[in-house]
């Protein structure tokens, strides 16, 4: 087919997109770094030109923090390029795993909002509302507000409404990274019905397998540029060759050595996690964690228990396993994985992969985090003594950081609620291991004060609401824990949303490795932390994470704080 | 030299606008016509509709006594403040019905005050949708006023039942009341508008607010007769604090509902003057920051 003969759909000519950050306003950081705060500008997106056809499905590959969201974003309309122009055939639409509807209002009112805002008018939505329905596969569910599904419902019901109006340019940002094997067969389904309607479709994905099974021309950009654009098959093949040349020789782009501050990632949260994981953890383990990186918290949640045994915790995307995992697990001579939750949250395949490779499987199995969870806990007998068991909203993702970094300090657990609250298995969890005691950090709606008083009964201490400080403060509290002349080592990730599986990643290897977490911003070093780093003066530092999650002025201030005298011995090899 | 090398093959910046317009596509980032975007607007009416009443169904949901907040709320607070203003300090010198003019300045300052603040917030707090789907923005604060105005009826209907049970003759004024709700509700539409882009251009000004609206609380004769007590400044002060906007919404409705309030046209009259201000300036002001929202 020859591109030139076809009518264009979308046309972008020299964009660049600079975008200002407010850097140093997040509540975590505590006050005073506030005074710290100002306005940075990210150039995101470096002059990238192209052109778009009709019936064309294009993926967008490139590493974390590379553009293509803030790319697509533009093509969809939602971000104006500060230079160039985009130019397209209709109103684009975009589907995003992040983009949440009203959270507060039931799924079926959704579909009036969504597909409203799309242009429909309410006799049209009463027509093909239950064909949204249906493909969502929600069910009776639809009548419950959003804030009770799992991320997976959500982003189907998401999925459904933007793809129940043709749009003439439909651009997708990982959304099909959740979801069932069913689901996403009958949405690559729907994606090739929608190009065939002459439509096109961007697509981002982590994976590459989708991209190639989904897209016929691929754009790969790197660091905002746009590096190459071509058939599908060459450009996935010349970017997955040069992440695996860049990975293990650990890369750093633009950012000056810092001796002593070493900094452990890869190009997205599961080489991170692997990548951490080669560098930190001396093997062999013959048992380790294996979770989904795309349910951090429950993650998070499953590191305390992780810990207790000595387990190492991997990240895996929930589709497959990476060949950075399994290198890993080669590596640490692994025996058997426990895959933190049942097919709903990593699929049969990875199983299936591990199974392969001689790999023992056991699955702490929950089709929801919160049943997982509760899986997780009910292993526990009364004769292990779990000292405090935290009980923390699923959604919530500070509070989750803040008691599993306090839980990890102490022989404690943590325990996931969703919007439903305490239920009976979390009573007769809790009855049946008799903590020392349990601390509810989540507000009054959450857990009321009811719930709390019937769950002191189960408790020899009782049962108390703590609403914890933010994570960074929990993790500097749990530091406190640790006499500096015990400290060599000491590990950094950021505190930010975004950044949660680096604390996940962090989380397990320091308590592996017996040495204390600490959190920052990205872009600062908040003042509490800095008055515990001063206590402690490790003489190394490891970062966890990149330069998106924590900057390189962030890694430059961090080499501030080592002991004096072994920063600059020349012992320490960065590797 | 590689085929797909993407800076050779780029188009330069007027062969991409001939390829576009050739093709008859549209620029995104273009600000619409004013006239465009109004119409674009109209045309989502029914989306702002759903929008709102599923955002004021949602506002008492977690509650026990879900909608009976709406009507609980407004009775407490007017409880508090004829205990404090009332009892207390006896502001309600010159007046006779003190108990329903007290209600009219609480249930319609407190309208007003909840559409500014959340409208200033009307972008952020919707980001999910901003960052999702592409739609006129000025959407969603005019929802926030649609919004409040449909969360509101318990509270109106509190003030119908007020005006017997203080004694209040019913009379043909009280059809002016849907008129004074009205105007007030297209003065609120224009400052929810003008206050969303302000805090959209700096989020400090959010911070404001607060005070501003406690500032305008105190001035604008909620619990007062500002004919009364600013009767001793000069007459442009007394001016100024009679025919701000906030302090006229309030003497609209209790002009509707209060006997002893006299019927003034030039109340009307400014009245009307300011909603067309207040909607030019606030669709204007909006519209020309259309495709800066939500950039974070």
């Amino acid at each position: 087919m020859d591109a030139a003969d076809q009518k264009p759909s979308v046309i972008a000519s020299h964009v660049d997109i600079v975008y200002r950050v407010h850097s140093g306003a997040r509540p975590g950081g505590g006050w005073r770094s506030r005074s710290r705060r100002g306005l940075r500008h990210v150039h995101a997106v470096k002059d990238v030109s192209f052109v778009a056809h009709h019936g064309e499905s294009i993926g967008v590959v490139g590493r974390n923090g590379s553009g293509k969201s803030t790319l697509l974003r533009a093509v969809a309309g939602l971000v104006p390029p500060t230079r160039g122009e985009v130019w397209a055939d209709g109103t684009p639409s975009l589907l995003g795993v992040n983009a949440v509807l009203v959270k507060q209002v039931s799924g079926a009112r959704n579909i009036y909002i969504g597909a409203q805002a799309l242009g429909l008018t309410k006799a049209e939505v009463d027509a093909i509302f239950d064909e949204i329905v249906e493909f969502s596969g929600i069910g009776d569910a639809i009548h419950l507000p959003m804030s009770t599904y799992s991320s997976g419902m959500a982003a189907r019901l998401r999925f459904a409404i933007s793809t129940a109006v043709v749009p003439p340019v439909l651009v997708i940002d990982e959304a099909l990274a959740t979801g069932d094997a069913h689901f996403r067969a009958r949405s690559e389904q729907r994606i090739e019905k929608l190009r065939e309607q002459s439509g096109t479709v961007f697509l981002v994905s982590h994976s590459a397998d989708t991209i190639r099974a989904m897209c016929d021309r691929a754009l790969w950009l790197d660091q905002g540029r746009l590096v190459m654009d071509g058939p599908v098959d060459e450009v996935v093949d010349a970017y997955s060759a040069e992440t695996k040349k860049s990975l293990g020789t650990t890369r750093r782009p633009e950012e000056p050595d810092v001796p002593g501050v070493q900094r452990w990632y890869g190009s997205n949260r599961y080489e991170t996690s692997a990548v951490a994981s080669q560098s930190g953890t001396p093997g062999p383990h013959d048992s380790i964690v294996l979770a989904s990186g795309l349910d951090p918290t429950l993650a998070m949640s499953a590191v305390p228990a992780a810990a207790v045994v000595d387990a190492p915790v991997l990240l895996t995307s929930p589709d497959r396993l990476l060949p950075v995992t399994r290198a890993e697990m080669a590596r640490l001579e692994v025996e058997r994985v426990v895959l933190l939750g049942g097919a709903e949250i990593i699929s049969e395949e990875v199983a299936a992969e591990l199974t392969q490779d001689g790999l023992t499987v056991d699955r702490v199995a929950g089709t929801s985090a919160v049943s997982t969870s509760l899986a997780l806990l009910s292993q526990v007998t009364v004769e292990d003594a779990v000292d405090t068991v935290f009980l923390v909203g699923h959604e919530d993702t500070e509070n989750v950081l803040a008691a599993s970094v306090t839980a990890l300090s102490g022989l404690g657990r943590v325990l996931l609620v969703d919007a439903d609250g305490i239920t009976p298995d979390h009573v007769e969890t809790l009855a049946r291991i008799r903590p020392a005691r349990v601390v509810v950090v989540a507000e009054e709606d959450l857990i009321s004060d009811a719930d709390i008083a019937g769950l002191g009964r189960h408790a020899a201490g009782g049962a108390e609401r703590h609403l914890s400080p933010t994570p960074v403060l929990a993790a500097n509290e749990a530091s406190r824990g640790y006499r500096p002349e015990d400290v060599e080592v000491a590990y950094v990730a950021s505190a930010a949303p975004i950044s949660v599986c680096d604390v996940v990643t962090g989380a397990a290897l320091a308590s592996l490795d017996d040495a204390p977490l600490l959190l920052v911003e990205r872009d600062g070093v908040p003042a509490a932390t800095q008055d515990e780093l001063e206590r402690l003066a490790p003489s190394r530092l490891v970062v966890i994470g990149g330069p998106l999650s924590v900057s390189a002025a962030v890694r430059q201030a961090l080499g501030g704080h080592l002991r004096s005298g072994t920063a600059d011995s020349g012992l320490d090899v960065d590797l | 030299m590689n085929p797909h090398d993407p800076a050779a093959s780029a188009l330069s910046a007027d062969e991409a606008r001939a390829l576009a317009q050739q093709h008859g596509l549209t620029s995104l980032a273009r600000r619409p016509t004013l006239p465009t975007y109004l119409g674009q607007l109209w045309s989502r009416r029914q989306f702002i509709m759903t929008l709102s009443s599923a955002q004021s169904a949602a506002k008492y949901e977690g509650n026990r006594l879900g909608q009976l907040w709406a009507l609980l709320n407004p009775a407490l607070l007017i409880v508090s403040y004829f205990l404090v203003f009332g009892v207390l300090l006896r502001t309600s010198r010159g007046i006779d019905n003190f108990v329903l003019f007290l209600s009219i300045g609480v249930v319609l300052f407190g309208i007003a005050a909840t559409v500014i603040t959340s409208g200033a917030r009307a972008i952020s707090s919707n980001l999910g949708l901003v960052r999702a789907l592409r739609f006129p923005r000025a959407a969603l604060p005019i929802s926030a006023t649609l919004t409040e105005l449909l969360t509101s009826w318990p509270a109106f209907a509190l003030l119908l039942l007020l005006v017997p049970i203080t004694g209040e003759p019913i009379t043909w004024r009280a059809a002016l009341f849907p008129a004074a709700i009205a105007l007030q509700m297209l003065q609120l539409t224009g400052m929810a508008l003008i206050a969303a882009r302000l805090v959209d251009v700096s989020r400090d000004l959010a911070n404001l607010i607060p005070t501003a609206l406690r500032l305008l609380r105190y001035t604008s004769g909620v619990f007062f007769s500002v004919t009364v007590f600013a009767a001793a400044f000069p007459p442009l002060v007394h001016a100024l604090l009679a025919y701000q906007p906030f302090a006229l919404q309030l003497t609209l409705g209790r002009q509707a509902l209060m006997q002893e309030i006299p019927l003034e046209a030039g109340s009307w009259v400014a009245s009307g003057i300011w909603t067309v201000v207040l909607l030019v300036v606030g669709t204007v002001v909006f519209w020309r920051g259309e495709g800066t929202y939500g950039r974070g």
